[in-house]
């Protein structure tokens, strides 16, 4: 399974932060560090496993399992709120 | 033996404001508002009552739209502080598409400077403070933002003070506030500062900067550069505009940071807060 931005989500980036907006629900979200760089990767599809190997590159330091873990959490939360969709 | 109902219309909201049994709160409400033009009279409204308090035994009960349910009080003063927060709303709502911001503003040479709310970092001693410098103080709570320019309004609130006050105030601050006498508990002062000193409501200015307050008493006073990406999410978090959408409100705020001065001030003490925001933004003279 694959997941990509959702085209109706209002998006804004200021300095490396990117401001998130549901129109239908008017709820905003916030990303920073890891997940800005996610969500920048989300604009084409992306496999869950591919945005840990992603992440992994950008933050070397990090611990695998605790990436793929806030990963998953993220893919959960940003699909809970409609802000990225489905895609095979 | 039925109570008496006291109807107070303000200039600037849909509707009445009704005190039933309490008409002693009025002299207090109208002694810390500045250029609301409250207007008392005896008859019904044609308007809804936006906001009723009734004296009920010791207490105060308010009931308004914006309260799940009633909220009392027994001091008096406490009753008119938390009335103040459904006035802010009340006023917002009866002003389409104005934003509020939570936060303290103040009018230096250089321009109106916002200083978001923040745990523990003391903005409304610092207001007065600054006020008792001669800086023309615009608000130490709330911030209302006008739709088409997106310039601060000052809501036309006193700065109000948690006593007792701070033991690391010298007896110029102490001299100050005495001088300036307004309603007072055992929790809470007023201060009751002269016209010249506090904006009445709905005087407008630009924002010209955004200065985030982080008190830290091992860290000696800085004023350094702040990233406008924290600027936002400080303001974003406490911005309560409800009536307008996400998107808009987000658009609103990046423009008005993007044209702010922005920056990080650390201090331990008031005092030096109030040296760095002179030397960086300009110390009106007094009036």
């Amino acid at each position: 399974m694959c997941y990509m931005q959702n085209q109706e989500t209002v998006i804004r980036r200021v300095d490396d932060s990117v401001f998130l907006v549901n129109p239908a629900t008017d709820a905003m979200f916030l990303l920073d560090g890891a997940g800005s760089v996610l969500w920048l990767a989300l604009a084409e599809p992306l496999a869950a496993e591919d945005a840990v190997r992603l992440l992994l590159i950008a933050f070397p330091e990090a611990d695998s399992g605790t990436v793929s873990h806030d990963v998953d959490a993220l893919i959960r939360e940003l699909l809970d709120h409609q802000l990225i969709v489905e895609v095979q | 033996m039925k109570k008496r109902s006291k109807y107070l219309s303000f200039a600037n909201l849909n509707g009445p404001v009704v005190l039933t049994g309490c008409a002693d709160l009025r002299p207090v409400i109208e002694q810390v508002l500045r250029g609301w033009n409250v207007s008392p009279y005896e008859g019904p409204h044609q308007a809804e009552p936006l906001i009723t308090i009734e004296k009920s035994g010791n207490f105060y009960i308010r009931r308004s739209r914006w309260l799940s349910q009633p909220a009392g009080f027994e001091d008096p003063l406490d009753a008119v502080c938390d009335f103040l927060v459904d006035l802010s709303k009340a006023y917002l709502e009866s002003n389409a598409n104005m934003m509020c911001l939570h936060g303290a503003a103040a009018h230096f040479d250089h321009g109106l400077v916002v200083f978001p709310s923040t745990y523990r970092a003391g903005k409304s001693i610092l207001s007065v403070e600054l006020a008792r410098r001669g800086i023309r103080l615009f608000s130490d709570d709330v911030l209302p933002i006008e739709h088409d320019r997106n310039f601060a309004l000052a809501p036309g609130i006193l700065p109000r003070l948690r006593l007792p006050l701070p033991t690391d105030m010298g007896g110029g601050f102490k001299s100050f506030v005495k001088s300036r006498p307004g309603a007072a508990s055992d929790r809470f002062q007023y201060v009751g500062l002269h016209h010249h000193e506090l904006a009445a409501l709905g005087e407008a200015a630009p924002i010209s900067g955004i200065v985030l307050l982080d008190r830290d008493d091992a860290h000696g006073p800085e004023l350094l550069p702040a990233r406008a990406s924290d600027v936002l999410k400080n303001i974003i978090l406490r911005n309560f505009s409800r009536t307008i959408a996400a998107t808009e409100v987000l658009d609103r705020l990046i423009t008005i940071s993007g044209q702010a001065d922005i920056g990080l001030l650390k201090y331990a003490t008031v005092g030096q807060a109030a040296d760095l925001l002179c030397e960086r933004f300009g110390a009106r003279k007094s009036a």
